[in-house]
């Protein structure tokens, strides 16, 4: 495989996983603490 | 089995590190967020409110989320002070509890966004100082943690909540925990009331923490009491 393919492949790759771990922790932070909102 | 335990190996050292990353990123990173967003806050804050303290002074149709309308108008002389119209996500005042030493910029809306920001006031409900049930949510471990230790509050503590008519000061009257569905909290109240929110217990959504407070001094303290002083009117 091309060399700068892979790292192109590599950046985005981490690129995504960083996206899906923001929105992970975000998920995750609504059980830890949702805002203290009622009814909403 | 060697390579079976060294990809069991990896993967718990994995997950163990994403566990620490979350914790970082919620308790720490959050605050950091949210400190910077507090202190623009603040400066944006002081500035508005000469704004609408200007406006005010110089209308006197100027209307805000209206008062509990089940309530009749007095007849005598004390006289209703309204607050400016603030867009959702804009902050709105300043809440001060001195015996948990919270001071923070209080904004309009109860949003996940808004709520990054600081408290945030329900916007279907009355705003602070005004009559009515006026509700304000915070988070408690996250995002600044506003309302950590609401849970120190007891009967008769003070909160204030300052906003463009002034400072109205409340008296702490009702402490409970409900579900996050028990909305009745945030139903209309005789006089001028003040609901705080936040998640209960601590580093769980489960439940809400309620402190409810009734206004005993503030700009429309002499109104809400000529309200309350007056017989409703029966229908006819």
């Amino acid at each position: 495989m091309n060399r700068w393919l892979r790292y192109a492949l590599i950046v985005i790759g981490v690129g995504v996983g960083l996206v899906a771990l923001y929105f992970l922790f975000e998920w995750a932070g609504d059980l830890l603490d949702s805002g203290g909102a009622i009814g909403v | 089995m060697k390579r079976f335990l060294r990809v069991a190996g990896f993967t718990l050292v994995g997950a163990g590190g994403l566990i620490i990353a979350f914790l970082v990123y919620q308790l720490f990173v959050t605050d950091l967020i949210n400190a910077g967003t507090q202190a623009r806050a603040s400066d944006e804050l002081a500035q508005a409110l000469v704004e609408r303290r200007v406006e005010i002074a110089t209308t006197t149709t100027t209307t805000t989320a209206p008062p509990d309308t089940s309530i009749s108008a007095p007849t005598s002389v004390a006289s209703l002070q309204t607050e400016p119209v603030v867009p959702e996500g804009e902050p709105l005042g300043r809440i001060t509890i001195n015996k948990i030493g919270l001071e923070a910029v209080l904004f309009e809306g109860v949003d996940r966004d808004t709520l990054k920001d600081g408290p945030g006031h329900m916007p279907w409900t009355p705003v602070p100082g005004q009559p009515g049930n006026a509700v304000i949510s915070g988070h408690r471990t996250t995002y600044g943690r506003p309302f950590y230790d609401l849970d120190q509050l007891v009967l008769g503590d003070r909160i204030e909540v300052e906003t463009a008519i002034g400072i109205s000061v409340y008296e702490v009257k009702v402490i409970e925990i409900v579900l996050p569905t028990d909305v009745y909290v945030t139903e209309p109240l005789p006089g001028s009331w003040l609901t705080l929110t936040t998640c209960h217990p601590r580093f769980s959504a489960a439940k809400r923490l309620v402190i409810q407070a009734e206004l005993v001094a503030g700009p429309n303290f002499d109104y809400v009491e000529t309200l309350q002083a007056e017989p409703r009117e029966e229908a006819a």
